[in-house]
This record gives structure tokens, C-alpha cells and sequence, in this order.
């Protein structure tokens, strides 16, 4: 049986002219799709900063002079590496003033991979005086490591319980952090002594190449600093970099000063994003505004005959916007859910692509992200057609009709 | 019999030019009236004026009963949609429907879609077995034939006719009379807007106009036997 | 101008892509995992990537064979291929063969996503492909029981509105 609706008509109107409602749906499909990938990786940067800002628990990081550089991207992006560092530098700071707390860090990149692993960083933390990872590490095991045990960021391989190979010796997994969108989710901990033991009895250990200065018994790689409250971090690292940077031979990363590049980073990137986007979706209503206008002017004589058997202005203006509508929706629910797809299966090389912290935003937000950007999209072709709706209405039914096609 | 149709001293005024001067018509139901006149006689006019499709700038249009000439555009649709069935000479169907969702769309528009009742317009009009027919494949006979069915699917109380065998060669032009001899028959009330003394000759009755005036009224010599 | 065959064009794209996106675009691990007697086999993703390749090819030679054939029962057939190829290419580097298990390596990260996207767009494509043959089987159904009808009609009632 034969049923005729409105939106039959508005269906054979958009299937009649498959090219042009491909591109106009498309448009939109390119807006929602821009929109929601741009604020997702946003979301996600946004909250790999502010993890980042909570989980980093010192105020200055203090390495090997040239290190600067190196350190950074281990916290920032995983990559291994390992440098080395005097630990009495860590004695001298302990009766600074400005200083409230000071511990060390032992950094190691394995270099060989077991099958189907990278090569991690290892990192060796001292229980005694530990202020920025022992916090969070707290969360998952409230008990001293055992002598062959460690705790694992969030993307190493294997269960708690399980075993993992470092330098040719097994170690059970403790715990697992959660994830922090930071290098710390591809690094292993384990106590500082332990670590630098194992370093020294692999076979890294005789080509060690330590500096003549450095006790191979106590070297560590970076010393952190957490400043007493209200010290102005500048003049400390000043005061601390004049006294010991020679000695030492040191180079150090104020926190927020990284952290800080990384908030202007995600500024420049939103900002792009959401620019962008408004571009595209200027771009969607000028497009659609024209064609829909050419569309009234094409079926002049269509939309005469329909008023004159009958339909209203309103019915006309109803069709009109219906099929926009339609038009937009298609491409908005294609767009948001190839983004939303997209997003969700590349998120780890997205996060990796982008060098900066990043931690995906959970199904909820994902859900109402994707909901305002189609309804957004959704909105797009009826507010495009707003004029030629306002055309239609100033269309004399019988003088449109008798016009030739 | 009452009048279905009343024009009271109606006219038309365009800035300088009067298209219709001060004509009175009735028309009575089950008549059947044939308007004729040349090019710019005001015929046309006439038409969108009875066919609620225009507001007569002096004078008053009674149409079943109901005085339209002062209603608003949305009430001058409404009226069109309910009580007349209009038909043109240059068909007017809707390319990318079929024949019955042609008169279809007519039903809609009014009240509901009914594809039985829409395809018994079609078997009253010969179009039957060419329902599920796009407009591009019938003849211009066939498709005259369509415009008749759509605007008669909704039973309305007045047929208006603005040339409709004027594209049609002369076999179908016969086939369309026949038509709307058996509508006339059946008693409905029709009017022909024409410059055919061919098809005025059908008509009960003939209103001639001349420069927007209506200067006689007069049966037609021949008349068509059913 | 002939018609286009979208479906039969983007069966060829995906293919293509299905076949070298873990060779080019998302390269798959080139280590080896040492065997016990001391040699050396390619790891898992090396084989889904080969997996692939063939599968890739059987969907690029059933979209160039669908621009050649017309007849609706017969892509109807051939759109099976490619729906199954498709599903198979999903499904290989998540279950059937599989990629290296961590979440950092390339191969997770680029070469599985995106076989199993590229895999789902041949199913779809496949899907519309035979949606498309089979309702053009309808309607030449359809078409010829109205042309059987519109000539009995015809012949019946052809003068019924010339008679009225």
C-alpha cells in the first residue's frame, strides 16, 4: 500500500538530487566531525595538564647539565632515558632555606625488549624521603615493596601478580598506577638502592660510564625540590643554581614553568580548534543558505502548484526545513559518530601524536560531547534556510505556478 | 437551486489599469458556466478571483454561502483547498510523484491520504491501469486527465477550469469534454475559463468579457449530447 | 555519461587501503620472537598484516568486477565477498591472529585501529552494495508484473474513459 507523507515528498526530493544533498550533508558531516575531534583532544589535554599539575608534587627538578630537555620528555612523553647525578647534591639542599623537601630520582631506559615491548623507564624512588610518587602509589599498595618487586604505570604489560624482565631478572608486578596521561604510564618503580644495583650488576654495569665524581655506590639522576610555602620559586632556583650549579654541574626545570608551556600549547590548540571549527560552520550555513535559496528558486513552480491544491505557508516553510533538517542530521549523526569512532580507536596514537599529556575523557563525557556537537550540527540546515523559508512565503502561488520550468 | 458562486459588483484594480470592471455573476449549483474572452479580457483574472487564489480590490465574492473576498491569505487556502477543484491548462502535476500520489498529495493537504479513494479517482478518469505512472510517462491527455482526478478527490463544491484542453490535441480534447460532461451530470458545478467557442459551446451558459467587462451572457448554439 | 558505481569505487579505495596501511601508513613490528632451537619468527601483527594484504585484494578485485557487472543477482553475489573479507579484516587483528599485546606498540596503536575501521567501512560499503542489487531485483520484478498488467488493462479499459 502506497503511503504519502510529508516527509515521503522530502525524501524524493533528496534522492532525486543525490549529488547535491551528499555535498550539503557532507558539510556538515566536516563540521561535526572537526568540532568534536578538536574538543575531545582538548578535553583530554586539558586534563593531562591538570593531572599533570596534581601529580607532579615538586616545584624544581634539578639534573645533569644538557638534561633539561631529557627529563622532560620522560615525564612528558615516555621516552627512556638515563642520566646521572651526584647524591650528596641531594645532602647540601636538605638545610637550605626555602627548601621544605628533597628526594631523589634514579632514571634507567632498558635498552633491550623482550618480545612485544618497548623499552621502558625505569625509576628508582627512595621510600624514606619519596614526595611525588609515593602519594599516588599509596592509592594502589600501602606496604613496602618487596625486594623483587615493582609497581607499573598504567600501559605496561602485564597483570598484578604477573612477572615482568628488566636487565635479565624477573620481578613480580605489585600494583599498577592509574593513568596519569604522562610518561610515569609507560615507567616501572622500584626502590632507588634496588635500582641502582640492578643497574650496576647488568651487563650495562661495567660500561657504565659514570663521571669521575660520581660514587658508583650512591649516584641517583635528579633531584627534586618542593619549596617551603610562599618562597618565591625564581629566587630560589636561583640562589640554589648560583651556590651548587658548578659543584654539581646542574641544570633544572621549574614545574610550573613546564606546565605552563603545556597550558599555552592547549590554549594555541583549542583556540585553533574552535576557530577553525566556527570557519566551518560559517562556511556550512553560507552553503546551505545558497543552495537552499537556489532550491526554492528551482521549484518556484512546484511549490505554487502545492499551495494552490491546498498547502499552507506554513506547510511550504514546514517542508523546507524539514529537509534541511534532515540534510544536517545525516550529516551531523555521521560526523559525530565517525569522530566519536575515530577518537576512541586511534586515542593512544592521537596521545602519542600529540606529545603532551593527555588522558581520554570517560564514556560520559564522550556522550555529551557528541550530543551538543549533533545538536549543533542538527541546528545547522534549518538556521541556514531561515531566508529561503522567508522567500517562500513572498511567492505568489499562481504566478509561480504558470512559470515555465 | 442556490447559488453557489456570487460576484457583486466585482472589481480588480493593478495602479493604473482596472482589469475587471464591476462584474456581477452567479452561478447556480450543478450549472455549468463557460467564461470566454480574448487575451487580457480579464478572464484570468476572474479566475484567480473565484479560485481564491487573489482578493478583489472592490465588491464581494460569495462562495458557497461564505463571503471570501475580505478572508486572509490562510483562510483563502483553506477555502480553495476545501471547496474548489482546480484544473489548468498547462497540467501542473508534481514531476516525481506517481499518478496516484498525485492525487494524493491533493488529499493530504486536506485532510488525509487515502490510496483506495485515490485510485478510484483515477478509474473514474481512465487512468487506472497508469497509477503507479510518473507524470513524464503519460500523455498530455493522460495528465489533463490526472489534474481532473486530483481536483475532484476531494469532493469540492466548485470545478474551476482555466483552459483545460488548450495543450490537448483534438481526441483528447473530447475525452476531457466527456469528462466533464459526466461530472455535470453527476451535479457538479463547473466553470470553464476559455477563448474556445468550442468548448464555451459545452457549457449551460456563456459570460462573455471584453476589456474586464462583462458585456452579455448567452447559450451556447451547439450543445454537446451526453 | 555511465552511471558511477560508488559502491564498487569506495570497494577498491578500501581495499587498497586495507592492503597497505599496515606495510605504509601504520607499519606493523619488523622484531622477531626468539624460538626455542635459537631461530627467529615474525611477531603476530607480521601475519595480520599479511592476513590483510589478502584480504584487501579479494575486496580491490570484487570492486573492479562490480564495475563491470550489471546484473543485479549477480552483484549480489559478488557483494558478498568484500562483506565477508571486510569482516574478516576486523576481525583478524583482534581476535584471529591478534597484535603485540602492549599498548604502546605502533602496532596496537595505529595498525589495529585502523584495520578494524577500514574492515568495517568494506562491510558497510558491501552491505549497501547488495542492499542496492537486491532492491533493483525488486523493482525489475515489480516493473515487469506492471507492464504485464498495464498491457492487460490497457487492452481492457482503453476506451473506458474515451467511453465516458
Amino acid at each position: 500500500m502506497t503511503r504519502l507523507t510529508q516527509f515521503d515528498v522530502i525524501r524524493r526530493n533528496l534522492s532525486r538530487k543525490p549529488f547535491r544533498t551528499g555535498i550539503l550533508a557532507a558539510i556538515v558531516f566536516l563540521f561535526s566531525f572537526t568540532l568534536y575531534c578538536g574538543t575531545v583532544i582538548s578535553q583530554g589535554l586539558g586534563a593531562g595538564t591538570r593531572m599533570m599539575s596534581e601529580r607532579l608534587g615538586a616545584d624544581v627538578l634539578f639534573v645533569p647539565y644538557g638534561y633539561d630537555g631529557k627529563i622532560q620528555n620522560s615525564l612528558l612523553r615516555g621516552e627512556p632515558s638515563s642520566f646521572y647525578l651526584d647524591s650528596r647534591f641531594a645532602d647540601d639542599l636538605r638545610g637550605e632555606k626555602g627548601v621544605d623537601k628533597v628526594t631523589s630520582q634514579l632514571f634507567i631506559a632498558t635498552l633491550r625488549a623482550a618480545c612485544c615491548t618497548l623499552p621502558v623507564q625505569l625509576i628508582g624512588i627512595d621510600p624514606r624521603t619519596d614526595f611525588v610518587v609515593r602519594p599516588w602509589m599509596a592509592a594502589v599498595i600501602d606496604r613496602p615493596l618487596g625486594e623483587s618487586e615493582v609497581v607499573v604505570g598504567h600501559k605496561i604489560i602485564g597483570r598484578v601478580g604477573e612477572t615482568i624482565q628488566l636487565f635479565n631478572r624477573e620481578f613480580i608486578i605489585a600494583a599498577r598506577l592509574d593513568s596519569t596521561g604522562m610518561g610515569f604510564d609507560t615507567s616501572v618503580f622500584m626502590d632507588l638502592d634496588r635500582a641502582r644495583r640492578l643497574l650496576l650488576l647488568s651487563d650495562l654495569g661495567p660500561h657504565l660510564n659514570l663521571p669521575d665524581q660520581l660514587d658508583r655506590n650512591t649516584f641517583v639522576s635528579s633531584t627534586l625540590v618542593k619549596a617551603s610555602p610562599l618562597v618565591d620559586i625564581k629566587e630560589l632556583v636561583n640562589a640554589l643554581s648560583q651556590k651548587y650549579a658548578v659543584k654539581y654541574n646542574l641544570d633544572f626545570v621549574v614545574v610550573a614553568g613546564m606546565i605552563s608551556d603545556i597550558a599555552s600549547a592547549l590554549h594555541m590548540f583549542s583556540g585553533f580548534v574552535y576557530i577553525f571549527s566556527g570557519i566551518v560552520w560559517a562556511l556550512a550555513l553560507v552553503v546551505i543558505a545558497l543552495v537552499f535559496s537556489a532550491i526554492v528558486r528551482e521549484r518556484r513552480k512546484e511549490f505554487g502548484v502545492l499551495r494552490v491544491i491546498g498547502a499552507s505557508r506554513a506547510a511550504l516553510a514546514q517542508l523546507v526545513i524539514t529537509e534541511a533538517l534532515l540534510l544536517s542530521s545525516a550529516g551531523a549523526l555521521l560526523g559525530t559518530g565517525t569522530a566519536g569512532l575515530i577518537m576512541r580507536l586511534f586515542s593512544a596514537y592521537i596521545s602519542v601524536a600529540l606529545q603532551l599529556p593527555s588522558i581520554s575523557p570517560g564514556t560520559a563525557s564522550l556522550l555529551f560531547t557528541g550530543g551538543g556537537v549533533f545538536l549543533l550540527g542538527l541546528l545547522t540546515g534549518p538556521l541556514a534556510c531561515l531566508p529561503a523559508v522567508r522567500k517562500l512565503g513572498r511567492i505568489d502561488a499562481y504566478i509561480a505556478m504558470r512559470e515555465e520550468a | 437551486m442556490k447559488n453557489i458562486l456570487e460576484l457583486n459588483s466585482v472589481s480588480m484594480i493593478y495602479g493604473p489599469v482596472k482589469a475587471l470592471h464591476d462584474v456581477t455573476l452567479n452561478v447556480r449549483e450543478g450549472e455549468w458556466v463557460a467564461i470566454m474572452g480574448s487575451s487580457g479580457s480579464g478572464k484570468t483574472t476572474m479566475m484567480n478571483i473565484v479560485g481564491c487564489m487573489n482578493k478583489a480590490t472592490h465588491g464581494t465574492v460569495f462562495l458557497d454561502g461564505e463571503k471570501i473576498s475580505r478572508l486572509n491569505a490562510k483562510d483563502l487556502t483553506a477555502i480553495r483547498r476545501d471547496k474548489i477543484g482546480l484544473i489548468f491548462q498547462q497540467f501542473h502535476v508534481i514531476s516525481y510523484l506517481t499518478a496516484v500520489e498525485n492525487v494524493m498529495i491533493a488529499q493530504y493537504y486536506h485532510s488525509m491520504a487515502d490510496e483506495q479513494e485515490a485510485l478510484e479517482a483515477l478509474e473514474r478518469v481512465g487512468l487506472g491501469h497508469r497509477a503507479r505512472h510518473l507524470p513524464r510517462q503519460l500523455s498530455g491527455g493522460e495528465q489533463q486527465r490526472l489534474c481532473i482526478a486530483r481536483a475532484l478527490i476531494n469532493h469540492p463544491k466548485l470545478i474551476l477550469a482555466d483552459e483545460p484542453t488548450g495543450n490537448l490535441d483534438e481526441a483528447n480534447q473530447e475525452i476531457v469534454m466527456d469528462i466533464f460532461h459526466q461530472l455535470h451530470g453527476q451535479g457538479s458545478t463547473i466553470v470553464v475559463v476559455t477563448h474556445s467557442p468550442d468548448v464555451a459551446s459545452h457549457a449551460q451558459r456563456v459570460v462573455r468579457l471584453e476589456f474586464g467587462r462583462m458585456v452579455r451572457e448567452e447559450q451556447p448554439v451547439e450543445r454537446h449530447v451526453a | 555519461m555511465k552511471k558511477i558505481s560508488w559502491g564498487a569505487f569506495f570497494l577498491v579505495v578500501l581495499g587498497t587501503a586495507i592492503a597497505l596501511a599496515p606495510y605504509f601508513l601504520f607499519p606493523v613490528c619488523q622484531a622477531s620472537v626468539p624460538t626455542a632451537s635459537g631461530g627467529a619468527v615474525p611477531m603476530k601483527c607480521f601475519w595480520t598484516a599479511r592476513a590483510a594484504l589478502g584480504d584487501g585484494g579479494v575486496i580491490v578485485f570484487s570492486g573492479l568486477l562490480l564495475f563491470f557487472v550489471k546484473a543485479p543477482g549477480v552483484r549480489l553475489g559478488i557483494a558478498l565477498a568484500p562483506l565477508l573479507a571486510g569482516a574478516l579484516v576486523a576481525a583478524t587483528p583482534q581476535w584471529l591472529i591478534g597484535v603485540c599485546p602492549g599498548e604502546m606498540m605502533a602496532c596496537r596503536m595505529g595498525t589495529l585501529p585502523a584495520l578494524t575501521l577500514l574492515g568495517g567501512g568494506a562491510v558497510i560499503t558491501a552491505v549497501c552494495v547488495a542492499a542496492g542489487a537486491g532492491k533493483s531485483m525488486t523493482n525489475s520484478a515489480q516493473s515487469a508484473s506492471l507492464q504485464a498488467e498495464a498491457r492487460f488493462r490497457a487492452g481492457k479499459d482503453r476506451g473506458a474513459g474515451e467511453r465516458a
